[in-house]
């Protein structure tokens, strides 16, 4: 009976051994050469690649496999991409001259044609607010192409440098093989997993020094710092902020932080049922706006990395247009008196009341957008006399039906400018003429409306600027409709192997080709 | 025979139940999963004719029983349906994730016998002396700390340290020793403790009195009277957590980006990709069937007595 116990333990273990010496279920995971290899360890997957709406190697994570026909620079400029240049012809129709030159990764030469393919396929899957429509682009040669919006845009060029805009080669079906003109291609790409892409060398631009990209998806923020450490990948995307200063004094890792390009805003409904009912009133909304410390929310929540920014956008893409928004400073003298002018009284318990109602307020928000901002304002309102509740959402999804119901007083949301649009986020989230219906909780009076109408019809990007920023002061400065808490950054962190790394603050615009590794990490 | 086939008809009424609950809480979930697929494509927020539009397209406006009944035959057809996010079939994915994961689980599990099973033995062997005090107190942390907590561990020592294996990712022999690890610790804790206790019920009994008379020695009585006691005891718990491994094991897959079950779910659920949510917990809910159905039949087997007391 003993040998027979003993018989089966060594059994057992064989198995075990066979087990962990299993030939690969699904390859390996880590490219053979690496010299000139980068490998990025990113955050989970969130490809889409249904057929006609698939944006992988796109967006979000942009790999540089494709490319518009315009590109946004780090300071949220329009440069000419697959277009050398373009006009506006009148009649809502802008006209785009073609790079020459340019071929596919499968050898075929761009012409207008793939523009077209390209837009109507965009133009099928219904998204964004670009009102391309399936025949909104005629091919008028080879090498020009003209786009017409189903509705008047001027902002179309703006629009366009989104990766959603990239084009592809006609027929091909970039859910299955992404067959696009970017400096490098896709080799290989496995769900969850990895994408790996190499080198065009029929690219018509400059060369890439890299042979090869591989990005790792790593869903968990620890383990993806972990893999760096351990020499796995030589370089991360977002860093969590609370890790980056620890992470900055770690011998051999050098990290880096992009331009502001994402921004914490704080939606005030104006337009609730009871009980969301507080923020009608504006002097309320200022009163709320004046008391919190923006400074101590970023110092405090975000760990110092961001700046308290007075607009709805990174200020770069209103040009010298952001110095006409002024945003909030503290003060709770101001907002105590705004509240005790409105008739709200400090009660037994500090929180104000009027009528027999409570100065209470529930605050929305998405866990992996709010980081604890949330709980920070719940301390900082006490301050004046309000109670706020954080209703922290787990996911999109809950939040988008949340948002739907009107069941808030406040949305917090942390959007990333990923165009040159200035009035993207007014015409969006605030304007009556959006296509969304969740702006009927924060809908502003004619001027607002006005502005965005201007900024949406200006011919010139400063003119564009002028009214966005216009827009903005009155759902701030005037309205408090909106109160801006923060412009953050992304951070990266880098083997010192990595050199050549200029970080984008739109991540959907991140270019990877000018990055150079060292042979060795040095000193 | 009779019994086996009665255990498994009985599990057929539970398989059903797992359907409704597979189909009723994805269904039940908040969001829609039109607006996430329209949203996570650029980022803005999608409008609402493109959200009525795709919802009428993916067959969702129809009433939950009809979607129900069309997902069932479906189902009996063999035919999960297609990803919201992918557009490319489940059925294949659930066969990779889950050859994943039942990869990192049977290993996590034969690693928990080899090393629970003697240690819980001995532990019983020595209870109250040195061996058991210790192995005690190992059991005791092996339990009480959680899985990321043990993740991390692992792969500061060996990954950033020693650089012997990866932090993460899947597909190598390397990539599975620290999940495997990760998962091996908190289970063959829970094994020392059901063979310990189990043999120790059996020790103090008339039937090891007696053979402990007729001459056996110590080793004899603790593996031919009183380890079969302690196996059906482990057998019955062994099931349940086998099969609830089978289903993916989300925290540590997650944390070593294992390409299992449990990192498809939180993917799938945060995407509101229904027909994937579907097919993981029907998959769940199966192997936890079969799994138990399986160690029943086993105890039945090993142990006569059990059909009469049933």
């Amino acid at each position: 009976m003993v040998r027979h116990a003993v018989g089966v333990h060594l059994a057992a273990c064989g198995v075990l051994v066979v087990l962990a010496g299993a030939p690969a279920l699904s390859g390996c995971t880590t490219p053979a050469g690496r010299d000139r290899v980068l490998r990025v360890g990113t955050t989970v997957d969130e490809y889409v690649t249904t057929r006609d709406t698939s944006r992988l190697a796109m967006y979000p994570l942009n790999t540089n496999v494709a490319e518009s026909l315009v590109r946004l620079t780090p300071d949220y400029q329009v440069a000419p991409g697959l277009a050398e240049r373009w006009e506006y012809r009148g009649d809502n129709t802008w006209r785009f001259h073609l790079r020459r030159g340019v071929v596919f990764h499968d050898g075929r030469p761009l012409t207008a044609e793939a523009v077209r393919w390209s837009f109507d396929r965009v133009a099928r899957s219904d998204t964004g607010t670009s009102f391309l429509r399936e025949g909104s682009t005629v091919v008028v040669d080879d090498f020009t192409v003209d786009v017409t919006p189903s509705r008047p845009n001027m902002r179309l060029i703006e629009q366009l440098v989104h990766p959603t805009y990239a084009i592809v080669a006609p027929g091909s079906e970039p859910g299955v093989e992404v067959i696009a003109t970017g400096p490098f291609r896709v080799i290989e790409y496995r769900r969850g997993e990895f994408i790996h892409v190499a080198r065009f060398d029929g690219y018509w631009g400059p060369r890439p020094a890299l042979d090869a990209l591989h990005f790792r998806f790593f869903p968990d923020a620890t383990s993806r710092m972990l893999a760096l450490q351990a020499g796995e990948v030589d370089m991360i995307t977002d860093v969590p902020r609370e890790l980056a200063s620890g992470l900055s004094g770690t011998s051999g890792i050098h990290v880096s932080r992009t331009p502001l390009g994402q921004v914490l805003l704080l939606y005030l409904n104006r337009h609730g049922s009871a009980p969301h009912t507080v923020f009608a009133d504006g002097a309320v909304r200022h009163a709320f706006a004046l008391g919190i410390d923006r400074n101590a929310l970023i110092t405090q929540v975000w760990k110092g990395e961001g700046e308290a920014i007075p607009g709805m956008a990174p200020p770069a893409i209103l040009g010298a247009s952001a110095s006409h928004l002024h945003g909030f400073d503290t003060a709770l003298d101001r907002a105590a008196a705004l509240l005790e002018g409105a008739g709200w009284r400090i009660g037994g318990d500090g929180v104000r009341v009027r009528n027999g109602q409570r100065l209470a307020v529930v605050i929305l928000s998405r866990r992996e957008a709010s980081m604890g901002t949330g709980e920070f304002l719940q301390a900082q309102l006490r301050g004046i006399g309000m109670e706020v509740a954080v209703d922290d959402q787990p996911d999109l999804p809950s939040y988008q039906v949340r948002l739907r119901s009107g069941e808030f007083d406040g949305a917090l949301e942390a959007p990333n400018q990923n165009d040159a649009n200035p009035v993207f986020l007014p015409a969006l989230r605030l304007s009556a003429t959006s296509n969304n219906r969740t702006s009927k909780w924060f809908l502003l009076d004619a001027p607002f409306e006005a502005a965005v109408a201007r900024a949406l019809d200006s011919a010139t990007t400063s003119d564009a600027q002028r009214w966005a920023a216009e827009a903005m002061r009155l759902a701030i400065d005037e309205d408090a409709t909106v109160v801006p808490l923060a412009g953050l950054r992304r951070i990266f962190a880098s083997s010192s192997r990595v050199s050549g790394f200029v970080p984008h603050p739109s991540f959907a615009s991140q270019s990877w080709q000018e990055i150079t590794l060292a042979e060795t990490p040095s000193p | 025979m009779r019994l086996m086939a009665a255990r498994m008809l009985s599990s057929l009424p539970t398989l059903l139940a797992i359907t409704v609950l597979a189909f009723t809480l994805s269904s039940l979930t908040p969001g829609d999963p039109a607006a996430v697929i329209l949203q996570r494509q650029t980022g803005e927020v999608p409008s609402d004719a493109a959200v009525a539009s795709l919802r009428r397209a993916m067959g969702l406006d129809d009433p939950w029983p009809i979607r129900y009944t069309r997902w069932l035959v479906a189902v009996a057809n063999g035919d999960l349906g297609m990803s919201y996010r992918t557009g490319s079939g489940v059925a294949p994915l659930l066969r990779e994730r889950a050859l994943q994961t039942a990869w990192l689980a049977t290993t996590a599990a034969i690693a928990a016998a080899l090393i629970g099973v003697p240690c819980g033995l001995v532990a019983a062997a020595r209870q109250h002396r040195g061996a058991d005090r210790w192995l005690r107190v190992g059991v005791l942390l092996g339990e009480s700390w959680p899985n990321y907590v043990v993740a991390y561990a692992l792969i500061v020592v060996f990954s950033v340290w020693l650089r012997w294996l990866p932090v993460a990712g899947g597909g190598t022999w390397a990539h599975v020793v620290l999940p495997a690890s990760t998962l091996t610790i908190g289970l063959a804790s829970s094994v020392v403790r059901l063979t310990r206790s189990g043999v120790l019920d059996v020790l103090d009994s008339d039937v090891t009195t007696a053979a402990r008379a007729r001459g056996a020695s110590s080793t004899r009585v603790i593996l031919h009277h009183a380890w079969p006691h302690g196996a059906r005891l482990l057998l019955a718990f062994a099931g349940t957590r086998f099969a609830s491994l089978l289903g993916g094991a989300v925290i540590v897959e997650t944390a070593f980006a294992w390409p299992g079950l449990g990192q498809a779910l939180v993917t799938a659920v945060f995407d509101r990709d229904y027909p994937v949510i579907q097919a993981l917990v029907l998959y769940a809910g199966c192997a936890l069937v079969v799994v138990n159905l399986a160690a029943d039949l086993t105890l039945l087997w090993l142990d006569p007595r059990t059909h009469v007391r049933a």
